[in-house]
């Protein structure tokens, strides 16, 4: 956690500016937290979530208008169907992954969007072989379809479990957000946080 | 999708009012609303009452107004003895008289000419409250703050305010009692008495004001 006086110094900004930005739902009003301190009450904010919201901000204030930069930032999954060439004009979507995750359907609803997107970075960056990766994919896919779950709140793990006979297996899932990890026999390999993700397809323009 | 004309009311004397979507109201006299409303324009005057939230482009009562949930409108202006329930939300406010609002308030632009009592927090790029009467706020954020007495000649009644934490860029304080103000630059006036004040910039107190504790902030 950051105290608004720290925030302040750090980021160069006003109370005004926060203020602002608060009023504004550019920064989620939970982010400000009250906690007693021997002064009377201070506001903290959850560290890396306010910097990096507030230098997103500072970044693209003066190129979006307002209702422009809360669609951006703020990641409610919206209800509305996509067409196949709006995904398609999605820069970093991997074309491989997206006509096998759509098992021939020409339409995608946000979320459907948000792991295709997801899945076509993980082709890039991650070893496995592309067929392993593609039943995951499609199983994470059904998952997300039948629980009806809100992405934004969930991350893509890789993980590696070492067993008891010290044989190595690689397992892709999907855990809320606040899961940690404490098993030492596993090996956290790779995290895609879903929200990050939403960020940077809002970011290229979709919503 | 395509935007559905509702019907205007404009109505003079008694009247009560049921509906919820409305393109334009304009209605004089003892006015009673028992739904939410949502219309283009709100003009009122007399005595009204709404015992849901009222949403608006323009909003303007003259009179007794009293809303049981939140008041939401781009511009308001307001005069009179004012009662809002909930919130109030918009992007600026103009209000005078009696003003008591019990939940948050969350402004662009936030002038009061006259007493005001705020429930919970009040969030405005620019707050001015000319002191009339006893306020009460309690914590209160923004860019620019200020709450002066406006000079006067003959008799005026009490005029003060209170609050727990004034938080913003530029403060100006005449009559206030607050435990904690911070900002950049802060001017404390007559009659004020304030427990601590923190500041980065600049800071002005006056001879006639009671400041505890200052702190620079470095």
């Amino acid at each position: 956690m950051i105290s608004k006086r720290e925030l302040l110094d750090l980021t160069n900004i006003s109370y005004g500016q926060l203020y602002r930005w608060k009023r504004e739902n550019l920064i989620p009003e939970d982010w400000f937290v009250k906690q007693s301190v021997p002064s009377g009450q201070e506001t903290f904010f959850p560290k890396e979530k306010i910097l990096s919201r507030i230098s997103q901000i500072l970044e693209l204030k003066d190129k979006y208008s307002l209702d422009e930069l809360c669609h951006i930032l703020n990641p409610e999954i919206s209800n509305k169907i996509f067409l196949l060439r709006e995904i398609v004009s999605i820069d970093g979507i991997d074309l491989v992954v997206l006509n096998d995750f759509l098992e021939g359907e020409t339409t995608a609803t946000f979320s459907d969007i948000v792991l295709i997107y997801t899945f076509s970075q993980v082709k890039k960056q991650v070893h496995i072989p592309y067929d392993t990766l593609r039943g995951a994919m499609l199983a994470i896919k059904h998952g997300v379809h039948v629980k009806k779950i809100n992405l934004a709140e969930y991350e893509l793990d890789f993980i590696r479990h070492t067993n008891d006979t010290r044989k190595e297996e690689d397992y892709c899932f999907i855990a809320h957000k606040s899961n940690a990890i404490l098993d030492p026999k596993i090996k956290v390999l790779k995290t895609y946080v879903f929200e990050d993700m939403i960020n940077h397809i809002k970011e290229k323009g979709m919503n | 999708m395509e935007e559905k004309e509702y019907e205007s009311v404009k109505v003079s004397g008694a009247n009560v009012q049921s509906g919820t979507n409305y393109k334009d109201i304009k209605v004089a006299g003892a006015s009673k609303f028992v739904n939410d409303i949502v219309c283009n324009t709100f003009k009122a005057s007399g005595a009204v009452k709404s015992e849901g939230s009222i949403k608006a482009n323009f909003f303007s009562t003259t009179g007794a107004l009293k809303i049981g949930g939140t008041l939401d409108a781009k511009e308001i202006k307001a005069a009179g003895g004012i009662t809002i329930g909930k919130d109030v939300v918009c992007e600026s406010a103009k209000m005078s008289g009696s003003i008591t609002i019990k939940g948050k308030v969350s402004a662009k632009e936030f002038f009061v000419d006259g007493e005001i009592k705020v429930g919970d927090e009040l969030l405005a790029d620019k707050f001015e409250l000319k002191l009339n009467g006893e306020s009460e706020l309690q914590e209160v954020y923004g860019d620019e703050i200020s709450i002066t007495k406006e000079f006067s000649f003959g008799f005026r009644q009490h005029r003060s305010c209170t609050a727990t934490l004034i938080e913003a860029t530029t403060i100006e304080l005449e009559g206030t009692q607050c435990k904690k103000v911070s900002g950049d630059h802060v001017k404390i006036g007559e009659g004020c008495v304030i427990d601590l004040v923190e500041y980065t910039t600049s800071i002005d107190i006056h001879k006639k004001a009671k400041v505890m504790e200052q702190l620079k902030i470095e």
